[in-house]
């Protein structure tokens, strides 16, 4: 079929999709990252929870989060890095860090409002399972469309996880298999429909 | 329409132009999964583009390897420029016959 000047000019409405599409699935591909980091944490302080550490050992609770958060950044940021070479724009990496403030933030408030207001037992694991939907749902606050809608809806999904597992009140073999497997699924389904629609 | 235009008049190769002329530069990796193509169907058509003179290669180290980056040429603008007017041209005759 011949190509007609209409075809061209709908050819060429849609190049600027390009680089969104590129940059979507980039972002999926982040979420995928965080998902594994995340629910890396939640199993490797669940499980220091089921060693009973004594005192001395205390300080893996400190360290623990360390080389899942630094792998996640490190590979974030050479993804990023990657993608605005490849696409020949210039870099911003000052997002992360007002994305951790933001975590830590939701983190405690949410830590300050069950444990201290309504004096539940909820833990941190909980109050970071509860701030990483914060964190999702926020970050779908400089999205549009249907990119904003994922992340609103899968940072929900967290949120209400956080507040479910907290009532359902699990042992802390439960508690974490369930913590790691909502945030796998909170940050990483949605990553891969993101990675796809790229 | 005279043979470069007519070159150019071609799906793949307008979107390769059309993405070279927004970006100046580009990955093959990029252009190939921006516009989601096969690296036989983007290979064939860029080397046609490149023999025009309207895109130079040239293979770039990025991130700890080799990739082959393309840029568009004054040639690839200025042609791609001559196009757009002969669309705009075109499709205004049509509008105005369908009016009439």
């Amino acid at each position: 079929m011949a190509f007609t000047a209409h075809d061209a000019a709908l050819a060429l409405r849609d190049v600027p999709d390009v680089e969104e599409r590129l940059t979507t699935n980039v972002n999926g591909i982040t979420l995928m990252i965080w998902a594994l980091a995340t629910a890396g944490i939640f199993l490797t302080y669940g499980v220091l929870d089921l060693m009973n550490l004594q005192d001395a050992e205390n300080w893996a609770y400190a360290v623990a989060w360390i080389p899942f958060v630094f792998g996640g950044m490190a590979a974030t940021k050479h993804l990023w890095r990657a993608h605005h070479q490849a696409l020949n724009i210039g870099s911003s990496d000052h997002r992360w860090w007002p994305s951790f403030a933001v975590l830590i933030g939701a983190a405690g408030a949410m830590l300050l409002v069950t444990e201290v207001w309504l004096g539940l037992n909820w833990g941190v694991a909980l109050a970071m399972l509860f701030a990483n939907g914060v964190l999702l749902a926020g970050f779908g606050l400089f999205c549009a469309g249907h990119v904003r809608t994922i992340h609103f809806a899968f940072g929900a999904f967290m949120e209400v996880e956080a507040i479910v597992l907290g009532i359902l009140d699990f042992s802390v073999a439960g508690q974490t298999l369930a913590t790691a497997a909502a945030a796998l699924i909170g940050w990483g389904v949605p990553g891969i429909l993101l990675a796809h629609k790229g | 329409m005279d043979d470069e235009l007519k070159d150019l008049h071609q799906p793949v190769r307008l979107r390769l132009m059309a993405v070279l002329v927004r970006q100046h530069e580009l990955g093959f990796a990029a252009l190939r999964d921006g516009l989601g193509l096969t690296d036989g169907n983007m290979g064939s058509h860029m080397a046609r583009l490149v023999e025009r003179g309207w895109v130079t290669s040239r293979r770039a180290l990025v991130d700890s390897h080799f990739e082959v980056r393309y840029t568009i040429t004054r040639a690839g603008f200025a042609v791609f420029r001559r196009y757009r007017a002969w669309l705009a041209t075109v499709l205004d005759d049509e509008e105005t016959r369908h009016k009439t």
